[in-house]
């Protein structure tokens, strides 16, 4: 299964209410998804912090769980206070940074160089998202730490059972009017121009960019001159 | 056109500061109906969104600029600005 793939799966099991079986088995594919956030990772974890000592209920492979074990076994690393403070920890290079030394020591043993740790909110127990890398600074991109940010949240809604305020927001409420104006706009465009709803959307995009123009005032004056009459509460025209 | 045209979504979305938030009510304001996390997944590069959902989200980035006296820096496909 090709990167994309694993990830509308993953989308789609967040979106979805599912019994603790096909759970399981979503949090082992967020696990194996880890594994391709970047170039250079070599292996991604859950670390979960219990009354009697931390733990690793889930793995992408042997590799992760020794590192994981290494933190358990000194009493602290970055997995650890990623669960225990609800903070990232991100070590960019083990053989400089001396915040957890003894993992550092054991990390550098088994050819890991740097590690991004992401608590995983509102999980039952503190627990935590372990990305491991061969190289050092691999996590430092801003678009690796948002990949990788992403698959926390979605990992901690799976954990929540499926409870997605993590993934989910509301929305104000003048939004979808506003939307709706556009569409209503697109609509009059495909019509009468007999296009399609993409032809008829990059249309009054085109018109936009080139009068400079919000896209909404764009929409509410076709309408006008359509014969269309949208009321206030479709926005008037104003951009958000 | 300006210099900066032609950025991709999230290049754009970078230049602009938006959040993933922001940027997913900006989509639905212009006309979108994807969800929080298919904005963010399509915005990142991790799926593939159809030419109309990338041209309504580049919409949704380009208007933030709009309101700043700016161009529009990010491409749509299919039109005249495209890559």
């Amino acid at each position: 299964m090709d990167t994309q793939s694993q990830w509308a799966r993953l989308l789609d099991a967040v979106r979805s209410s599912q019994p603790p079986a096909d759970r399981d088995h979503a949090v082992a594919g967020a696990l194996q998804i880890g594994m391709t956030v970047a170039d250079g990772i070599v292996g991604c974890s859950i670390t979960e912090v219990r009354p009697h000592g931390a733990c690793t209920p889930a793995s992408s492979n042997v590799l992760a769980i020794q590192l994981d074990q290494a933190q358990y076994r000194a009493g602290s690393g970055p997995c650890i206070a990623a669960a225990v403070q609800g903070r990232a920890q991100q070590v960019d290079d083990m053989t400089i940074d001396d915040r957890f030394a003894r993992f550092a020591e054991a990390s550098l043993a088994h050819g890991v160089h740097s590690s991004l740790s992401l608590p995983l909110s509102g999980a039952r127990l503190p627990a935590a998202l372990n990305l491991y890398a061969a190289r050092p600074g691999l996590f430092q991109p801003s678009h690796t730490q948002a990949v990788a940010d992403l698959l926390a949240r979605c990992t901690s809604a799976l954990l929540r059972d499926h409870d997605s305020s993590a993934v989910h927001h509301a929305l104000p409420s003048s939004a979808h009017a506003r939307g709706e104006l556009v569409r209503r706009a697109q609509q009059a465009l495909a019509e009468t121009q007999d296009l399609t709803k993409f032809e008829s959307y990059t249309q009054l995009a085109d018109w936009s960019r080139q009068q400079n123009r919000s896209i909404l005032v764009i929409a509410a004056e076709l309408l006008e001159r359509t014969g269309q009459q949208h009321s206030d509460a479709d926005g008037g025209g104003e951009a958000s | 056109m300006t210099e900066q045209s032609g950025l991709s979504l999230y290049d754009g979305m970078q230049l602009s500061g938006m959040t993933f938030y922001d940027l997913w009510v900006r989509q639905i304001t212009v006309g979108g109906a994807a969800d929080e996390l298919a904005v963010e997944a399509y915005t990142l590069g991790l799926l593939i969104p159809d030419p109309l959902e990338h041209n309504i989200l580049a919409q949704a980035v380009n208007e933030h600029f709009l309101e700043r006296g700016q161009d529009h820096p990010v491409a749509y496909m299919g039109s005249a600005n495209a890559p």
